[in-house]
């Protein structure tokens, strides 16, 4: 069973940044920060990035593995990967039916 | 850096406190990081994430509640006094004094009061209509009405500040501490203004200042609430993972 992000409220789209970056693998925050901002084009606050990090545990979408100095990685659970994977197939769809009828529009 | 760190409750600091700072220190926040992080520490206080089940996080609202109540209400009485001095001399608190009252009864514990809701009730209600009645001068023997009033207060506002202090878990030295520090004052201005040793003049100023110490302890016990709250969050959580 997939948790939706929309209860997240204003939380919802960095949470979404959030797994699609750990999907490549575990990252602490810093590194999760700046590919956010690598693969979206939009900068992420530090508080924000842990407001969401903080929500996106709780929800058990994704863990905290052994601390390396003062950084923790983060990664992806199961139940976050396939959240992250219905929120994109849900996106990617939506894209694809807006795509489509801009272009019935065009012709 | 650290100063912002701290706005944050502390079970969010104990599991998250080092790599935040580890992030900042890696890049530094630009002005709009510090107001995201503002933003972010006040939504870690209002919809805490970390170390709270749900039942708990319920009471921990509820305390946030109440604290914001008995400081509401602190701040009102000093608004009440101060406003009444300036506006109407002599003429006490008015009805923002009954407001700051009835917000500060808000942070008494429900488990005290709702056994006895119908005297409480009453005996406030009672209160409140005898003050209108003497603010307003509705009736010709309304000013007699305010020995008893006095009376019902006098008893009743010590033991809710005593209910509202143990709510907010004070000890029970600091809980006594508390009242001795605020409630022999207008007592003892008020009797040596009664007996006739200090001039008007002097007395309804200095019963004005003794009275505002009762305002501060419900600002006190308002903060204790919300943040005493908090800890006893992480306590019965058994700490942030």
């Amino acid at each position: 069973m997939t948790e939706p992000l929309g209860e997240l409220g204003r939380f919802a789209e960095p949470s979404l940044f959030i797994l699609a970056s750990l999907g490549e693998g575990p990252k602490h925050g810093y590194a999760i920060m700046t590919d956010v901002e690598a693969i979206s084009g939009q900068r992420m606050g530090p508080g924000t990035l842990y407001a969401a990090l903080a929500r996106l545990e709780r929800r058990g979408l994704i863990e905290a593995l052994e601390p390396e100095d003062r950084r923790r990685p983060y990664r992806l659970t199961g139940l976050g990967a396939t959240t992250l994977r219905s929120q994109l197939q849900s996106l990617s769809e939506f894209a694809q039916t807006g795509l489509r009828r801009l272009e019935g529009a065009d012709r | 850096m650290k100063a912002l760190l701290r706005l944050y409750p502390p079970a969010w600091r104990a599991r998250y406190g080092l790599e935040f700072e580890d992030l900042i220190a890696e890049r530094p926040p630009t002005a709009r990081d510090v107001l995201d992080i503002l933003v972010s520490a006040i939504d870690a206080r209002i919809a805490p994430q970390v170390g709270a089940e749900p039942s708990i996080r319920q009471a921990h609202r509820s305390d946030r509640l109440a604290g914001a109540a008995a400081i509401s209400g602190g701040l009102m009485w000093f608004g009440a006094f101060v406003l009444g001095a300036v506006t109407q001399p002599g003429n006490g608190p008015g009805l923002l004094g009954l407001l700051a009252l009835g917000l500060m009864l808000v942070s008494l514990p429900g488990r005290y009061l709702r056994p006895h809701s119908h005297a409480v009730a009453l005996g406030f209600g009672a209160v409140l209509v005898s003050m209108v009645v003497i603010q307003q001068e509705l009736l010709p023997w309304g000013p007699t009405l305010l020995v008893p009033v006095v009376i019902v207060l006098g008893a009743i506002g010590p033991g809710a500040l005593f209910l509202a202090a143990t709510r907010a878990r004070f000890s029970t030295r600091n809980r006594w501490r508390l009242l001795l520090l605020t409630v022999p004052w207008p007592v003892i201005i008020g009797a040596a203004a009664g007996s006739g040793l200090l001039p008007e003049a002097v007395a309804s100023p200095l019963l004005i200042i003794g009275l505002l110490p009762l305002g501060l302890a419900w600002i006190v016990t308002g903060v204790r609430l919300t943040t005493g709250a908090i800890v006893h969050t992480v306590v019965t959580s058994g700490g942030a993972s």
